[in-house]
């Protein structure tokens, strides 16, 4: 019976799931703002779009689920009830934000969702009047029908007594349907029947309330012992018929009821000329209030936009890869040309036509790779929710200061960062910032700040997670890891600072004194460094007791093409990322020194740990000089050991298979226009694994 | 090619907005040019593209639908079909478009998955020809300037109806019926029910607006509503109106029978039921709309004895229903829109119903 064929219909789903995910986010941004503003009704009309929104788009690909809660929720967000909920209007918009996303997932599983009972259960509350909330009590209404009215009118008129009664079916009761039918044999015993809601074809089983108007034989107290039927009516009002004080007479007002526009509860309709009166007040206003930050420039823009599987950009990535290739192949090519006819008039012509080639080669790679390029925006805009709620658990005041979200970074790698990212700043919240009365007592202000902040680097982003907290305490560091045997206690003297801040990353080291749910459980930073590591990018740590702490994350821009410096080890060639190279330099056999098993030289009055890349290659050095790479990871640095420079190159990488290459050493290869392949060295393995660190072998492996 | 309706969809939904060009896609002859995230790109989108007809989401950000709607009645007179949302808000805004100039209104898609969506699909294609061959408001409805008739009475006595009016209508109803009811004078003696095809949760609030400007009462139908002179009922969405004669009173039945024809709320099955249960006392009142539903049942009340009216091609937004009765002979009365009150309030005054008494007397 599908309306689409079911190709059609995934495709909606998949746009479903990729916009409700981004009205979640919305809903989640402006729950956040809705609880600092609890009465602005702009957040509000915001939050109800958004929900109205979410609601129709559910609807839509029939989960009802979500859309019949997303309803429940819109029509409690109205100016009255936030202004007499006040913030917990916030709160069950955050909480609706989180059961609509554990929906998405179970739509997306293709799972029974969660009912949302209790989120319902809180709107339902929310919309009651506060004397109402109280546990609910029978509270009969006895709202009759027309004829049902002129019916106990009748009897009225004929002098009977009416009585209205109520009876609760007992939630235990198991017959419905029977226990209904003893209920009108009891109420006609009592006297005429006039009225009964719910009548006769309502289903039995969501029956709770029975309703019955009676013109009475019995009196009030003989009708009252009469009703009360064990184990099937728990609960029973019975009054006077209200008809009694009002006559025949009640018929106009009746109908008044039905026609008097004052008796109309919602806002009542206008005439044409209100109509468009009221229209031209709004309009100015509309205007005002349409958001002063998001020009008409950045709408068209987004009309605009395309939805693109990342794929498809790969593949011309991919395309433009193996252009570069083809380029480097050309311009070795004219090289060997230029060496046989040095004199030959076309090879200015060749070289004019390749400079030009690699001119726009190279724009077109920036301009695909733009396409990859998202704002760092879509991953920082996350952790408000994330910080506010992390804080509210453990009890601390916190903002959230962002920076330079509109920094461009590769969207996969943006994808890999949120993990890792979400790790430190829930750890910075957590560990870092203090409790406010901590705070207060060191001088602070109570309420911490976690900064994140992004910006760019040569061919690298950096993203940062600062805290205003304690810092890092060394001591306590490395106290703990001679605790859990992580150091000895000779091995700890030796480290340095930057050693003993990497001790953070050690699985099973955490300095929080408590586990918590939030994180304190030692795993997670190791975790969210590999995960940096693996993008061929570091992780840093800077920290200051009692002022704060930094967690730097650089990443490479793009992971497809890099700059990087090639050289040769033995026969090999290899190549590290430009932006990882510090300098190059060159030193002799006789300045190299031996500290503590470790190979390092003299660099400016600083010691530089060497790396052999000759375990590697399998061969020892020959040479009376060697040239000295030196990279830096995260604050520290190495020098690497090579052979000979070939020089700077963009390398196009080819992903390795696991099958192919079983070491970590190498985390890609290139292929040169010449046909060589070059490894592209995973500059953090190498350095664990090559350089005689022995004392932080534990800490890095 | 070029003779395709050409469709610009204006929705804040980026869901909606590929939703409803697909459903549109399954008619040959309409042909989605653009689609509009909010109401200035739709107005920036009507100018450039020209299409034959827009379809507008009401609730959007930056220029809400009924701003857009407005706007674009004054700039570009292109007809609008609203597709409104299932919620108090969504049906007071829908009837203040209506009044504004919207054509007509569509419940916005719900349950792709379900056999619903068909209805909706359908319901939207005949709404887009329908908008496409009548253009914007071609029909002169003075309806939507009408000031609420005076002498309204704040109480109003309980009469029993001289007859009872069952009108049937569908596309081009809102307007049309505003029309009717609001030109019958506050001491109308029939009894009128309307079974306006209309999604439900929007009757409720029609039925308000409508008796807002009548002088007549106008209110939503619940079961054990009486039939009283001088007021109109409306049949809600998604369920059947009947009428039933009590020992005390007539009343009105709801029902949540099958659909017939394609319809619930059905013409048909209020038709027959008042042709059953007021003979001649019955008037069959088949109004706009596309289909035939109500055009057996003005069969069954012109058997019973009671008469029945359709209204004429040129005043109907579209000539369906009508035409289907005149077709088989079952339409006794052929009137047009500004006429039909005059000709009910004839039909219907006590010293006429009298003297039609005096003469079967007679007989």
């Amino acid at each position: 019976m599908s309306f689409f064929s079911d190709e059609r219909a995934a495709e909606m789903r998949e746009l479903f799931f990729e916009s409700a995910a981004e009205l979640l986010q919305i809903l989640n941004e402006e729950g956040l703002k809705l609880e600092k503003h609890p009465q602005d009704g702009e957040i509000l009309r915001e939050v109800r779009r958004t929900v109205h929104t979410l609601k129709g788009d559910s609807a839509a690909c029939g989960y009802q689920e979500m859309s019949s809660l997303a309803h429940e929720l819109e029509d409690a967000l109205t100016p009255e009830v936030a202004a007499q909920a006040k913030h917990a209007l916030a709160e069950i918009v955050l909480i609706a934000a989180d059961t609509f996303s554990s929906m998405l997932s179970a739509y997306r599983g293709q799972m029974q969702p969660p009912d949302g009972e209790e989120l319902r259960l809180q709107i339902v509350s929310l919309m009651l009047p506060p004397e109402a909330r109280a546990p609910q009590r029978l509270r009969a209404r006895f709202l009759w029908s027309e004829y049902e009215q002129m019916a106990i009118a009748d009897a009225v008129a004929q002098g009977k007594e009416v009585l209205n009664i109520a009876l609760r079916i007992d939630p235990h009761c198991p017959m419905r349907s029977a226990a209904l039918q003893l209920i009108r044999n009891v109420l006609q015993e009592c006297g005429q029947l006039l009225a009964i809601a719910p009548d006769q074809g309502t289903l039995a089983d969501d029956l709770d309330v029975v309703e019955a108007a009676v013109a009475a034989r019995i009196s009030l107290e003989a009708a009252t012992r009469k009703c009360r039927i064990p184990s099937v009516v728990s609960e029973i009002v019975v009054e006077p018929g209200a008809s009694q004080e009002t006559p025949a007479a009640d018929v106009p007002a009746l109908v008044e009821q039905v026609t008097s526009p004052a008796q109309v509860e919602d806002e009542p309709i206008l005439a044409e000329e209100e109509i468009a009166g009221e229209l031209q007040e709004t309009s100015p206003a509309a205007q005002t209030t349409s958001n002063p930050e998001t020009p008409a420039t950045s709408f068209s823009a987004m009309e605009n936009l395309l939805r693109v599987d990342a794929e498809r950009i790969d593949a011309v990535l991919n395309l433009i890869g193996e252009l570069v290739i083809a380029k480097s192949m050309m311009h070795q090519a004219i090289g060997d040309f230029d060496k046989r006819f040095p004199r030959d008039p076309l090879k200015i012509r060749f070289a004019d036509a390749t400079a030009f080639q690699a001119r726009i080669l190279n724009d077109l790679q920036k301009a695909v790779m733009k396409i990859r390029m998202v704002p760092v925006e879509q991953l920082f805009r996350r952790f408000p929710r994330v910080v506010r709620d992390v804080a509210k658990s453990c009890g601390k005041e916190v903002e959230l200061a962002v920076n330079g979200q509109d920094t461009d970074l590769d969207k996969s790698i943006l994808d890999a960062l949120a993990e890792p990212l979400a790790h430190l700043v829930r750890n910075s919240v957590d560990h870092g910032i203090e409790s406010p009365a901590e705070r207060i007592n060191a001088g602070k202000p109570a309420h911490g700040t976690v900064t994140l902040a992004a910006y760019h680097q040569g061919n690298q982003i950096v993203i940062e997670v600062s805290d205003d907290g304690r810092g890092i305490d060394r001591d306590k560091l490395v106290a703990k890891a001679i605790e859990r045997g992580v150091l000895g206690q000779t091995e700890a003297a030796a480290l340095s600072e930057q050693d003993v801040l990497n001790l953070v990353f050690h699985p099973g080291l955490s300095t929080a004194d408590q586990v918590t749910s939030i994180s304190g459980r030692g795993v997670g930073m190791d975790v969210a460094r590999s995960v940096v590591e693996r993008l061929k990018g570091a992780i840093g740590i800077r920290t200051t007791a009692g002022l704060g702490t930094t967690f730097s994350l650089k990443v490479p821009l793009t992971l497809a093409i890099i700059k990087a410096l090639l050289f040769r080890v033995g026969e090999r060639m290899y190549a590290v990322p430009l932006a990882a190279v510090a300098e190059i330099t060159r030193a002799s056999k006789t300045e190299i020194h031996t500290v503590d098993g470790q190979n390092v030289i003299s660099l400016r009055d600083d010691f530089l740990p060497l790396v052999h890349l000759h375990g590697m290659a399998g061969q020892p050095p020959v040479l009376k000089k060697i040239f000295v790479v030196v990279v830096s990871l995260g604050e520290r640095r190495f020098g690497l050991v090579v052979d000979s420079l070939v020089g700077e190159e963009e390398l196009v990488i080819k992903t390795l298979d696991d099958h192919l290459v079983a070491t970590d050493l190498v985390s890609g290869a290139s292929i040169r226009g010449d046909g060589t392949v070059v490894l592209i060295l995973n500059i953090s393995s190498v350095v664990t694994r090559l350089g005689r660190t022995p004392v932080l072998m534990g800490a890095l492996a | 090619m070029s003779n395709r309706i050409r469709v610009l969809v204006v929705d804040d939904s980026a869901l909606m907005r590929k939703l409803i060009p697909q459903i549109l896609a399954r008619d040959p002859e309409i042909e989605v040019v653009g689609t509009a995230m909010d109401g200035a790109f739709g107005l920036r989108k009507i100018e450039d593209l020209r299409p034959d007809v827009v379809t507008l989401d009401l609730e959007m950000p930056r220029m809400d639908g009924l701003e857009t709607l407005r706007q674009i009645m004054r700039r570009f007179r292109v007809p609008v079909i609203v597709v409104s949302a299932l919620t108090t808000d969504g049906a007071t805004a829908t009837f203040k478009a209506l009044a504004l100039g919207a054509l007509d209104f569509v419940a916005k898609p719900r349950d792709a998955a379900s056999a619903h969506m068909d209805e909706i699909a359908e319901d939207l294609i005949a709404k887009i020809k329908v908008a496409h061959k009548t253009g914007s408001r071609k029909i002169a409805t003075p309806s939507v300037t009408e000031r609420p008739k005076p002498g309204k009475p704040v109480q109003r006595l309980r009469r029993n109806p001289t007859k009872v009016i069952a009108i049937g209508v569908s596309t081009g109803g809102p307007n049309a019926l505003q029309y009717l009811l609001s030109q019958l004078p506050a001491d109308f003696a029939g009894s009128i029910l309307v079974v306006q095809h209309m999604p439900e949760g929007f009757t409720e609030m029609f039925a308000r607006r409508l008796n807002e400007c009548c002088a007549i009462d106008v209110k939503e139908a619940q079961s054990g509503d009486l039939l009283l002179a001088g007021r109109a009922l409306v049949c809600p969405g998604d369920r059947h109106l009947k009428v039933r004669r009590m020992p005390l009173a007539d009343t009105v039945l709801l029902g949540t029978e099958p659909r017939v024809n394609g319809h619930r709320p059905s013409v048909d099955v209020l038709f027959h039921s008042v042709a059953a249960e007021f003979t001649d006392r019955a008037i069959g009142v088949l109004m706009t709309g596309m289909g035939d539903d109500g055009a057996n049942g003005m069969g069954a009340i012109k058997h019973a004895g009671g008469l029945t009216i359709a209204q004429t091609e040129d005043s109907c937004v579209v000539f369906g229903m009508p035409r289907a009765a005149i077709e088989r002979g079952f339409a006794m009365r052929i009137v047009p829109l500004e006429l039909l009150s005059m000709a009910l309030v004839n039909q219907c005054s006590p010293d006429r119903v009298a003297r039609e008494q005096k003469v079967q007397l007679e007989l």
